[in-house]
């Protein structure tokens, strides 16, 4: 099979790996993780030998966000540090990205791919590059973690 | 595992996604030679200063008349956990470890099953896939066992194990030792248990080999909780109060066994009765070593593992005779530790009189007994 260019292989996937950058780290950093995501992708030398290119560009949105993820969490924590008046977050609404964030960005990927993407845990194990035992605990552990918190929102 | 898709965590997913906005440009190739052109300039940087620091550290002034002489051992990693054992003779003796000194498990204790694919075979269901974390070891959690299908064990079979009941370490334990080559049917449900359990169970990384080879994938399960793991934990966490327990291992010819005793309140006695263990709920079965609670005692083995030095379960099975073992106590009407371990002692003594092998003897037992109640 020929290799596609770089291009068509972005055009093909980019509405994919933003939907994922979007349920990994919300709609305002989708954008740039994706970029940040493929020049890394393109600058790499293995990028060339990647046999399954989309699961690559998967594999690094991932990681991209989980970069991101922490180093805006430190920014966060030296933002509160740094503000002398306390802020009250309203944490009355509930939606969706707030549920989420509870939620590492491995187990985020898991039920993206799995929910969004209908993957098996199989196919979402070598998406991600884990094994599909480490699947099967994410999406449990994702499952239980979001179950507490919807419950406990119905409840309240 | 199939999960249930969750029609409201679905919905939450669908919500996240259709918030996705328009995808980027792809970024153009001066982009890319910059963004390279700067990683070769860090890694070139974090070089240089690797090189910097690594001639301070050798430079004369920094070290002064302390130039190294000695090289820094090795680093090996922990020792593995190993409980003392008694060399088989005619002057051997029971040993005794109190808890407390019993190491916590190393890296190496922890088993790593990885990607046994579960199936359906034709005599019923079976193991579904497991994965062992060892940073999640210690944590006991959940875990799915959904019976076992023994394929040479009349007395497994016998209305002690059926599919979807909830069976104890013991069961499993010698489930797992007379089935290598028949069929078993458990699942973990969370991967944070086995190491726990089967570190308990005494099971070898090769045994575990071996039963993943015959094991085939499992049909619709219920997740169950197995209590007993929370009471071995415990107990070899060394949690029991102090003085109360206690490992005990011996040898006998090639079969060594691993003892933990602890104190017990049964609320009802049974092969497979739920027990009260210090406050830590269990559950006890014919292959786990047993006691006799009917003239009071409080005492009671926890557990039991017999195993050879090649960790082969077919050999422990049919050499160090590990029911048997447990059946024999479990026969005896020992009102204390002390007349449990005896009666063991005895039983070890006459198996191994039989095969014409030097006994271990019970000549002494230095544990603390708990009051009889």
């Amino acid at each position: 099979m020929e290799r596609q260019s770089d291009a068509e292989i972005y055009s093909t996937s980019a509405k994919d790996l933003v939907r994922l950058a979007t349920g990994l780290v919300g709609p305002s950093d989708a954008q740039d993780v994706v970029s940040a995501a493929m020049v890394r992708v393109l600058s790499s030398s293995s990028w060339a030998r990647a046999r399954d290119q989309r699961a690559y560009l998967f594999r690094a949105v991932v990681n991209e966000a989980r970069m991101h993820q922490r180093s805006s969490s430190r920014r966060a924590a030296r933002e509160r540090k740094a503000s002398s008046s306390e802020v009250v977050e309203d944490l009355t609404t509930i939606d969706a990205l707030v549920v989420l964030d509870a939620l590492s960005v491995r187990q985020r990927a898991v039920l993206i791919l799995i929910y969004w993407y209908d993957q098996d845990q199989q196919s979402t194990a070598e998406m991600l590059g884990i094994t599909r035992g480490a699947v099967a605990r994410h999406l449990a552990r994702a499952h239980a973690r979001l179950r507490e918190i919807l419950d406990n929102d119905i409840h309240a | 595992m199939t999960y249930t898709r969750d029609p409201e965590i679905a919905a939450l997913i669908d919500e996240v996604v259709s918030m996705a906005p328009p995808p980027p440009e792809l970024p153009n190739a001066r982009t890319r030679s910059r963004v390279r052109r700067r990683s070769t300039l860090v890694l070139g940087g974090v070089v240089l200063a690797g090189a910097l620091v690594a001639l301070l550290i050798a430079a004369p002034w920094s070290s002064g008349s302390r130039k190294p002489s000695i090289i820094a051992p090795a680093i090996t990693g922990p020792e593995p956990l190993q409980l003392p054992l008694l060399v088989p003779g005619p002057d051997a003796t029971i040993d005794r470890v109190d808890i407390n000194d019993v190491p916590p498990p190393t890296p190496q204790d922890v088993m790593y099953v990885q990607e046994y694919s579960a199936g359906t075979s034709e005599s019923g269901p079976h193991l579904e896939v497991m994965t062992v974390d060892s940073s999640a070891r210690g944590k006991v959690q959940t875990l799915e066992f959904l019976g076992c299908n023994p394929a040479g064990d009349p007395g497994l079979a016998a209305g002690h194990q059926h599919d979807g009941e909830i069976i104890s370490l013991g069961s499993l334990q010698a489930c797992l030792i007379t089935n290598v080559e028949g069929s078993l049917s458990l699942r973990w449900v969370d991967t944070d248990g086995i190491s726990v359990m089967l570190r308990s169970a005494g099971l070898s990384v090769d045994e575990l080999e071996t039963i993943g080879r015959g094991v085939r994938r499992s049909t619709g399960t219920q997740t169950v909780e197995v209590p007993l793991l929370r009471g071995l934990e415990e107990v070899a966490e060394g949690k029991l109060p102090d003085g109360l327990g206690t490992v005990i291992s011996f040898h006998q010819g090639t079969c060594t066994y691993d003892l933990v005793v602890g104190p017990a309140n049964p609320s009802s006695f049974g092969f497979g009765e739920p027990i009260d263990v210090n406050g830590a709920a269990g559950r006890l079965h014919e292959n786990v070593l047993n006691w006799n609670p009917a003239r009071g005692s409080t005492a009671g083995l926890l557990g039991h593992v017999g195993h050879t030095p090649d960790d082969s379960a077919t050999t422990a099975a049919t050499e160090c005779d590990l029911a048997g073992v447990a059946r024999q106590v479990i026969q005896t009407d020992g009102a204390t530790w002390q007349h449990t371990l005896d009666a063991l002692g005895d039983h070890v003594h006459r198996a191994s009189t039989a095969n014409n092998e030097q006994a271990p003897t019970v000549t002494s037992l230095p544990l603390t007994l708990p009051p009889a109640s």
